[in-house]
């Protein structure tokens, strides 16, 4: 059975060639890269940091089977229960369940990749339960029937005059592009939806195994609303994002939010262990964490378990020049820029996605930028290594490889080659450049010039040097 | 029959939505009852999804295909210093760095001698924002000094979240919040709030002003202090590091207060808890 590839290069031709998009995009990741850049160069040692942070996430994974038994133990110590999700079905037939048996109606969902990864809403929303996004990018995405773009700034795709345009068709409120009457409009609209909610659905970003801790990071306050006025409260979250103590919590928080949008924290980080207690009079009487496995053990057993690392702040997205030109969308899945260029092929296939790997120039911005050091240029060269031999890559180029090997393993091919380079290649050549040459060169040339070939190769100019000594 | 916690609709049968008799009878369903009134009958009902053993046996499954011979593709030095993770001692001028702190996340920090100051700080907060009702969770410094019965003669409209009907639904009717609070960080000038019997989670959340009142010796210098306290005093059910007043920046980086938490937090400050 043949896969279908992603079209990758025309939907990046579609993005660059949408002006607003560049603008939009562009200024959200320089804005954010920068925010990075000046908070962490405040630590006296940011780099220590990050490597402790990496050392942190591996220990965790090498014996992620353990810490997942104490983090469950510890859950359901402190009242709470866990459901165990081996795919993105699962992980919807125990939400839609709990929901459904329960006879809740209204919802309210804080931002969640998870949730995304898996496509929940659709579903809820077939059993009857009002789904209501409350994270304004979210909100406006929900409003407008489009998907986030970025793990971060879920909207940073659409410019204040789209939002403006979707609020006064959705929400009824005259035309304005102004931010602060646009976001009044939004609360004004949710805050009834948070009062009367009676399911909550959020994500995670960390686990704390010893505690049984899920830690939500949020600025708006619509991750607290969810926690605290639905009676039933559930988070979805990847087996990944375990960390062993809460000291190992405070170190991956240190680095979150400044490589995310340069804050030292963000406005609310949130620590739920268990349901509201006996003293209480707000809060969820049930709390359900749904542990979502989805291809990470599979990921956890290869040689790429690295890139489980992850902590998901969105700042190789941010410092990556092609995600910078092309935004979110084009990666044409969940997660994109650098690390949805590993992650993708590897949740969705290898077959399908294989123009992700391919997708970078590996100037290696990624890897300065990641808080957990995960080394993301040497994966993707990796996986192009790895398409070489499933036979991934097409015919064409395979064909083309084989040849420019084998020329390479014959000196005397070699030379020859090298000569005749020069003559085939005089008719295309202008300045010494080769700007257009037929295919399969062309396929390089249609994106590259290449240098022209010289009249008189290394190896004779070589060569006469020698004789002349 | 199924009682109503088994029943998982079959959506994709535009017939199988309710409760109807012809469910039972159309033969697409009848397969999709059999799984839940296996389980009716094998004990446990909703269980979707897997066993924790089966779950986490994969994972075990995994890190044994790996083995020994699994290498990251990158590697942290072996000597890395695992003090960089503290930003702040407790020798630092922490109440300085806390005003620095909460100052730059958009909070502003008055201080105040004792407590009577901080009561006469609320009420002009309060005159500011022409706000006359109050909810007061009585925690920290609040509830210790009794700050609720103070500014009730002072003339402010005061309801205690402990004395409220419905606090839930009640706490989205206010303007204004007081609260003390269980801890503040110095390192980023942070507010640390859980919930009591006196305070609930929404005091600090609804009501578009936030007051908090932090007395200087709650004052820890660094998240990894907070941890050990947390380690040591167990975690309560909610806990909130506060770190300025709600905010968004989702509409073209353009920053925004106030979204669904409150645009403002006023913090004030107070020498001694006399």
């Amino acid at each position: 059975m043949s896969v279908e590839p992603y079209d990758f290069h025309s939907a990046a031709e579609i993005a660059t060639s949408n002006s607003e998009l560049l603008r939009t995009v562009g200024n959200a990741t320089l804005r954010q890269y920068r925010g990075r850049e000046e908070k962490l160069a405040e630590l006296p040692d940011a780099d220590s940091l990050r490597w402790l942070a990496s050392k942190i996430k591996d220990q965790t994974l090498a014996s992620l089977d353990k810490y997942l038994e104490q983090a469950v133990d510890a859950i359901e110590a402190s009242g709470g229960h866990v459901h165990f999700a081996k795919d993105g079905d699962q992980a919807v037939e125990i939400i839609r369940e709990i929901a459904v048996s329960r006879g809740l109606k209204r919802c309210v969902k804080s931002k969640s990749m998870a949730a995304e990864e898996i496509d929940l809403t659709p579903p809820m929303e077939r059993a009857g339960v009002e789904m209501m996004e409350t994270d304004l990018g979210e909100f406006i995405l929900q409003l407008d029937q489009d998907k986030p773009s970025h793990i971060v700034a879920p909207v940073c795709h659409k410019s204040a005059a789209d939002i403006a345009r979707t609020f006064e068709r959705e929400l009824n409120i005259p035309y304005t592009e102004d931010p602060a009457t646009l976001t009044k409009a939004a609360r004004t609209y949710l805050r009834p939806k948070f009062r009367d909610a009676e399911l909550g659905i959020t994500g995670g970003n960390f686990i704390v195994a010893e505690t049984g801790t899920t830690v939500l990071v949020t600025n708006e306050g619509n991750g607290r609303m969810c926690t605290s006025t639905p009676r039933v409260l559930v988070s979805l979250v990847g087996i990944e994002k375990l960390v062993p103590t809460l000291d190992d919590m405070m170190v991956m928080l240190k680095l979150l939010a400044r490589s995310a949008t340069g804050q030292p924290l963000t406005v609310y980080t949130t620590m739920i262990t268990g349901p509201r207690r006996k003293y209480e009079t707000d809060g969820p009487e049930e709390f359900h964490l749904v542990l979502l496995d989805n291809g990470r053990s599979k990921i956890l057993a290869s040689k790429y378990r690295e890139t489980l690392r992850c902590i998901r702040c969105g700042a190789c997205l941010n410092a990556c020049p092609v995600y910078r030109k092309v935004g979110g969308h084009t990666y044409g899945e969940v997660y994109s820029g650098p690390i949805g260029a590993l992650l993708t092929p590897l949740f969705n296939g290898m077959a399908r996605y294989k123009a992700l790997p391919q997708a970078s120039s590996l100037c290696g911005s990624c890897f300065e930028a990641c808080p957990v050091k995960i080394q993301i240029p040497e994966m993707l060269i990796e996986m192009r290594r790895d398409q070489v031999e499933q036979s991934v890559a097409p015919l064409s180029e395979r064909i083309v490889m084989h040849l420019y090997g084998a020329m390479l393993r014959r000196p005397w091919l070699y030379r020859l080659s090298a000569r005749m380079g020069y003559w085939l290649s005089k008719p295309f050549a202008h300045n010494g450049r080769l700007r257009w040459a037929p295919p399969p060169i062309g396929n390089w040339t249609k994106m590259r010039d290449l240098p022209a070939p010289a009249a008189k190769p290394f190896h004779l100019r070589w060569k006469a040097l020698k004789d002349d000594r | 029959m199924l009682d109503g916690r088994c029943s998982i609709p079959d959506t994709d049968n535009p017939r199988a939505t309710g409760s109807s008799p012809w469910l039972l009878l159309n033969p697409g369903s009848f397969f999709s009852l059999l799984v839940p009134a296996a389980e009716l009958f094998l004990g446990d009902c909703a269980l979707a999804g897997e066993s924790r053993a089966e779950f986490i046996q994969r994972v075990r499954d995994a890190l044994t295909e790996a083995g020994e011979g699994y290498h990251p593709f990158s590697h942290a030095p072996r000597d890395v210093d695992p003090e960089v993770r503290r930003f702040v001692g407790p020798e630092a001028g922490l109440v300085d760095r806390f005003t620095e702190g909460a100052t730059s996340a958009g909070m502003r920090v008055h201080r105040a001698s004792n407590v009577a100051q901080a009561t006469t700080q609320v009420v002009q907060l309060l005159q500011e924002a022409e706000i006359k009702e109050l909810l007061v969770g009585d925690s920290g410094l609040v509830g210790q000094s009794d700050m609720a019965s103070a500014l009730r003669t002072e003339g402010i409209l005061i309801e205690r979240w402990s004395q409220l009907e419905s606090p839930s639904k009640k706490a989205f009717d206010f303007s204004a919040a007081l609260t003390g609070v269980d801890y503040a960080l110095a390192e980023t000038g942070s507010l640390v709030i859980w919930p009591s019997v006196a305070q609930g989670r929404l005091v600090s959340l609804a009501p578009a002003l936030h007051i908090a009142v932090v007395s200087k010796d709650q004052i820890l210098p660094d998240l990894i202090d907070l941890a050990q306290r947390l380690g040591a005093g167990g975690m309560p059910p909610q806990l909130n590091i506060i770190t300025g007043p709600s905010k968004t920046a989702d509409i073209e980086l353009n920053l925004v207060k106030g979204v669904h938490g409150p645009g403002a937090v006023e913090i004030i400050l107070v020498d001694a808890a006399g």
